[in-house]
């Protein structure tokens, strides 16, 4: 299997796949593109509707369609979908079920020099609150490939939250991903557990590795499926661990660290730190790793955090 | 089903609504009245199929979800949902003050104004796709208009000139509190026109005409989408509800129920 190394092309070269093989599915853009998309436009000119800068007609449209039985992808920023179009995703998506897939770019930082408006710090909390809504947050190509060839063309409404450019692959091919997450150096040994989502697991994976001894053993768990987590399987790992973090790319309210600390702090003696995005309005501009480090988000200043936490 | 028995249906139908209303303690009467002749024009000119044709059950879209006890008496009268559930509308019971899919002859749930436009042009496409000659109708309100996703919608259809959707504007030019901030009805039409609209005025209690302009729009085979502009009156049939804001929804008194009844009665014949 050949996978393309930048993730969103390891993303659409899958939809691609999808379109080539049922030709139930269609797509559509709020005029937002992606390489890919020029090849899909190009060869089903039919199922390729560039709707325009209208994310809530776009959701209208979606929904219309899958009523009628197509399999449907939109594509859009983030924010754009989630926050504006968010009735139309909630009654017209979630409450009628239908298959629709909403694919987006702009996970957290990612449009870095686009200001708030395009900061992705607030949908993911959001889309957690949808009846209905699978969640995924894409970290590698290998799991984004996995998302757009295997999950996208499961029923339902779901949410893909696709990275772009290229990072370190943290999964490989053979890696079992039914399970919607990853979890590495993680044993009876273990300690301490980093868990993370997205961009940030590898942020998050190289401050495990970096901190993790003989002594004080570190694993860390990536979680790619947000919504639902099959909290049954993640508790067998970690309720042995004494130490929990949860770093992530989102405002701290009503993400995943809300979550993992409602659903895994059960245990008296759990320690929990979480790591996130104070909710400032920050008129700053930089690429995503001098906004990650302004937000202390960085492998260092993470480290140093994590550190203290663990006493290491 | 021949124009007189249609016509007939219109009186015995708003009684029905009426007879619902003041059991269930309140209802959306105003808005339910002033679109019942256009639901009635669509479902028994045969406009509309309610069994599984194509990939969908349905090809009608209440965007306007509040005049819900509207269309339930017309899927009533057709036999699609039952007295017995019928009269319990609101008083724990599947059938509330807005539809939900799920319901016989009811794909689309709506409640929330401005998305049935978009959902119809969806079909529509789907339809195309599927080289379906299905025809989609979407009703909406006057007040629904002010939605900016509404034209979205419009603009979106206009420009890839979707010829299988025809959108109804039950034009009745009462909101909720007062008027709805209205353009002339010609530059209304020019509005639409200009997004690649083909634009038809009638009056929306007139079935008969509603009929014939649809059969003739359906025959023509206009290359665009078509909105048919209906002029109607909010709380039409009752005289003391015609045209008055605070019927948008409302409660009916013994005194007020036997007057409204009274004055059906007096119409049907």
């Amino acid at each position: 299997m050949q996978i393309e190394t930048d993730i969103r092309d390891s993303f659409f070269s899958g939809i691609y796949k999808v379109m080539k093989e049922d030709n139930n599915s269609v797509i559509l853009t709020a005029d937002h593109g992606a390489f890919y998309l020029t090849k899909i436009s190009q060869d089903f000119p039919d199922r390729y509707i560039n709707v325009g800068i209208s994310e809530q007609n776009m959701v209208n449209v979606a929904s219309g369609l899958a009523l009628n039985g197509k399999s449907v992808y939109i594509y859009s920023i983030n924010n754009f979908m989630i926050l504006r179009a968010l009735e139309q995703i909630n009654i017209n998506l979630c409450a009628m079920n239908l298959n629709v897939n909403i694919v987006g770019t702009g996970a957290g930082f990612t449009y870095s020099t686009d200001g708030f408006t395009h900061h992705g710090l607030q949908d993911m909390a959001i889309a957690m609150r949808l009846p209905n809504m699978q969640i995924y947050n894409s970290s590698d190509r290998i799991n984004t490939y996995h998302m757009a060839t295997e999950i996208s063309i499961k029923p339902g409404p779901k949410y893909f939250r696709i990275e772009k450019g290229v990072l370190d692959d943290i999964y490989n091919t053979e890696f079992e991903l039914n399970e919607g997450f990853g979890a590495f150096n993680i044993d009876q040994n273990t300690k301490s557990v980093i868990i993370s989502s997205g961009y940030m697991s590898h942020n998050s994976k190289k401050v495990a590795e970096s901190l993790s001894s003989k002594d004080h053993k570190i694993g860390f768990i990536d979680i790619f499926r947000v919504k639902p987590i099959d909290f049954s399987l993640v508790n067998q790992l970690v309720n042995k661990i004494k130490n929990i973090i949860l770093v992530e790319e989102n405002f701290y309210s009503g993400s995943l660290g809300e979550l993992i600390a409602s659903k895994l702090l059960n245990k008296e003696d759990t320690r929990f730190l979480h790591i996130a995005v104070d909710e400032n309005i920050d008129f700053y501009y930089g690429n995503r790793d001098q906004l990650l480090k302004r937000n202390n988000l960085d492998i260092n200043s993470l480290n140093q955090k994590v550190g203290i936490f663990l006493d290491i | 089903m021949d124009y007189k028995h249609i016509i007939r249906k219109s009186y015995e139908l708003r009684r029905k609504i009426i007879n619902i209303v003041y059991k269930s303690g309140k209802g959306h009467l105003g808005g339910a009245l002033s679109c019942i002749d256009l639901i009635l024009a669509l479902y028994y000119g045969n406009f509309i199929f309610f069994e599984k044709k194509s990939t969908q059950n349905s090809n009608f879209i209440l965007s306007k979800g509040h005049a819900a006890i509207a269309l339930y008496v017309v899927l009533n009268d057709l036999e699609l949902i039952d007295d017995d559930l019928l009269i319990k509308m609101n008083q724990g019971s599947v059938i509330g003050e807005h539809p939900d899919n799920g319901l016989p002859g009811i794909d689309v749930i709506s409640g929330s104004l401005g998305h049935g436009l978009g959902i119809g042009i969806g079909r529509s496409i789907a339809n195309k796709l599927d080289n379906s000659e299905v025809i989609n109708y979407v009703l909406m309100g006057d007040g629904e208009c002010s939605e900016g996703s509404v034209w979205e919608a419009v603009n979106f259809a206009g420009k890839i000139k979707l010829n299988n959707i025809i959108a109804i504007v039950d034009d009745n030019g009462l909101g909720i509190l007062e008027q709805n901030t209205r353009l002339k009805p010609e530059t209304n039409k020019q509005v639409w026109e200009g997004f690649g609209w083909h634009v038809v005025n009638i009056d929306g209690h007139d079935i008969f005409s509603i009929i014939e302009v649809l059969n003739q729009l359906i025959s023509s085979n206009i290359e665009k989408p078509i909105v048919i502009i209906a002029n109607t009156i909010k709380g039409k049939g009752i005289s003391f509800m015609e045209n008055k804001l605070e019927w948008h929804h409302g409660s009916l008194n013994e005194e007020l129920y036997n007057k409204a009844i009274r004055e059906l009665e007096i119409y049907a014949n």
